[in-house]
């Protein structure tokens, strides 16, 4: 953050009535973030002169020295904090990328993977690993740490306001994850809700279910029911479970892996899993723990199917 | 290694696997996290804290009992977040290609977890 | 910010500021200056002293920093208090025209974890629009200008420029 006027009079004034104060290294940063290099490099120089094992010093002195295209003379400032202190992992870093830039991509790699250690976020670090990785790929080197494929998830990039915008502005479309199944035999009632809801009831009472709803994109309960003690309580669930979705959507997204195809939670005594409906609602089923996994989450494929069916009938996004 | 690191290794061994950490789940931090470059650690776990949170509310208000375990399928890729009482308000967050084994990911997970109780 | 300024580029804030309150589940943001300037806000506002909010960051956000510089850091990345029910985050960034500082308010429908994410990208944004993403020309710069050179020459005496090569 930029010093405030007062702030430099403040350093200023110290470092004239002291050399040796170690203002001069704030003051150093500021003409440096002002674009005065020049006063940047005379005021460390002359503090180093002072504090030859200031290690901050060095690190800033290497930086200027980058800026100013003298690769070789930052090359050493860093190599002299990092004899000072190992563990200084901002001149480790710097010393890293500029090492990758070189090509010496073992010495780049053993620096960077340390330097990781100091901020394990760093955008730039990570993204210089990579290209170690890549580079190597092509025969040159040893292999990467692990030798695992190259991930599909990747750091967001720092995207345009215009993409943003439209990710935002996009509205949730969870994929459906598979084709439905052939339409069975139509029960004896009529119309396309008695149809859902005599099919929801049927896979209800299968063994081990608790229930199965279908939710619009509101939370409501288009049809079924979920039965918890003595009552219906489908209407109560589908209000808890319905951020869970949006939840989901949201960190899809930002994660960039796509639609979400299901939700799956498991308490001590019950299983729900959530799947998304092609109108932006969803169908959950409850089941109980005593019976297997796999058969609840057979039903609740079934439900979606039944689900998929009704909208399609009714009239909505199939 | 420490033993949450050894936790996440044996995870990690599982193909398919492309990273898992410890979170705290109120503050959706990473506590430890061991993951390929290029998963976006914070973010995976803010996010799948926060799902995991939304989860443990909502089927508490539905009476099914404490969430213990929530599981996101994506289109490219799976999400997983485990509740164990031996992390206690701790979650073990793995991220996963579409394909992996996800019992295999939960037998690791139980064994070394039992481990550390 | 001078007041000729304000309007032109502040609401190309809203957009951003309504993007990230929304995301990270916040109850309320406001982006302010380093003077306290509220720029730009978003959530439920009624309840507060907006005005005082604001202060009380951009003080925090000043004091925090010197002592950020007492201790050889250039800075905080973030302040984060909890309370019992609501929690405050003060997110100080830097664009190439302004210095601003984001103060989030949240409860339970957020964590921490999730504002820093958002927050990185609310920077980002903010740092590409027009207006904020080039250094503003202001009458101020002459100013400026005359103030680093009484630095130097307070610092190196003389006419205060540095000699030539380091």
């Amino acid at each position: 953050m930029s010093a405030t006027p007062q702030q430099v009079r403040q350093w200023s004034d110290e470092v004239a009535a002291d050399p040796g104060s170690p203002a001069f290294r704030p003051l150093a940063e500021h003409y440096r973030d002002a674009g005065r290099p020049d006063a940047a490099l005379r005021l460390v120089i002359r503090g180093l002169e002072r504090h030859p094992n200031d290690v901050e010093a060095h690190h800033l002195l290497g930086v200027l020295y980058r800026e100013g295209g003298e690769l070789v003379k930052a090359f050493d400032e860093w190599d002299i904090a990092l004899a000072l202190d190992a563990e200084h992992f901002p001149s480790r870093r710097a010393i890293g990328l500029l090492l990758a830039e070189r090509g010496e991509l073992e010495a780049a790699e053993r620096h960077l993977e340390k330097a990781l250690q100091g901020d394990s976020f760093d955008p730039e670090i990570r993204a210089a690993l990579e290209d170690i990785h890549v580079r190597r790929k092509d025969g040159r080197g040893r292999a990467g740490a692990r030798g695992r494929p190259a991930p599909a998830v990747e750091e967001p990039p720092a995207a345009p306001p215009e993409s943003l915008a439209a990710a935002s502005a996009a509205p949730p479309a969870p994929a459906p994850a598979e084709v439905p199944a052939p339409v069975p035999a139509a029960p004896a009632a009529g119309g396309e809700f008695d149809a859902v809801e005599a099919e929801l009831a049927a896979l209800g009472n299968e063994r081990g279910i608790i229930g199965a709803v279908v939710l619009d994109p509101q939370g409501f309960v288009i049809a079924g029911r979920m039965h918890v003690g003595d009552r219906d309580r489908g209407p109560e669930i589908a209000a808890v479970l319905s951020p869970s979705s949006a939840e989901a959507e949201r960190a899809v997204r930002h994660l960039k892996m796509g639609g979400w195809k299901s939700i799956l939670v498991e308490t001590a005594d019950a299983v729900v899993r959530l799947a998304p409906t092609p109108d932006g609602g969803m169908v959950a089923v409850a089941g109980r723990r005593d019976v297997p996994m796999g058969w609840v989450l057979r039903v609740a494929g079934r439900a979606r199917d039944a689900a998929i069916r009704f909208l399609r009938a009714s009239g909505g996004p199939a | 290694m420490s033993a949450y690191g050894e936790l996440l290794d044996r995870v990690n061994r599982v193909p398919g696997v492309r990273g898992s950490m410890v979170v705290a789940l109120e503050d959706g931090l990473i506590v430890e996290e061991d993951l390929m470059v290029g998963v976006p650690g914070a973010a995976v776990a803010a996010l799948v804290a926060s799902i995991f949170r939304r989860a443990r509310k909502s089927l508490q208000g539905a009476d099914f009992g404490a969430a213990q375990l929530v599981q996101v399928e994506a289109d490219e890729g799976l999400l997983f977040a485990a509740a164990p009482p031996q992390l206690g308000d701790l979650l073990l967050v793995v991220v996963a290609e579409g394909w992996v084994n996800v019992g295999l990911v939960r037998l690791e997970a139980a064994r070394v977890v039992e481990a550390l109780g | 910010m001078r007041r000729a300024d304000l309007a032109q580029f502040v609401g190309a804030l809203e957009p951003p500021v309504e993007r990230f309150s929304r995301e990270a589940g916040l109850r309320l943001v406001l982006l302010i200056n380093e003077s306290g300037q509220v720029l730009a806000q978003r959530g439920f506002a009624r309840a507060l002293d907006v005005m005082g909010v604001a202060s009380l960051g951009a003080g925090i956000h000043a004091s925090s920093h010197a002592l950020a510089v007492m201790l050889g850091e250039g800075g905080f990345r973030h302040l984060h208090q909890g309370g019992a029910a609501a929690q405050v985050f003060i997110g100080p960034f830097r664009t190439p025209a302004e210095d601003l500082i984001a103060i989030a308010v949240f409860g339970e429908d957020s964590s921490l974890g999730l504002v820093q994410v958002f927050f990185g990208e609310f920077v980002r944004e903010v740092s590409a629009l027009p207006g904020w993403s080039e250094t503003r020309p202001t009458a101020d710069a002459r100013l400026f200008e005359r103030d680093l050179e009484a630095g130097l020459k307070t610092v190196f005496g003389g006419d205060g420029r540095p000699a030539t090569g380091a």
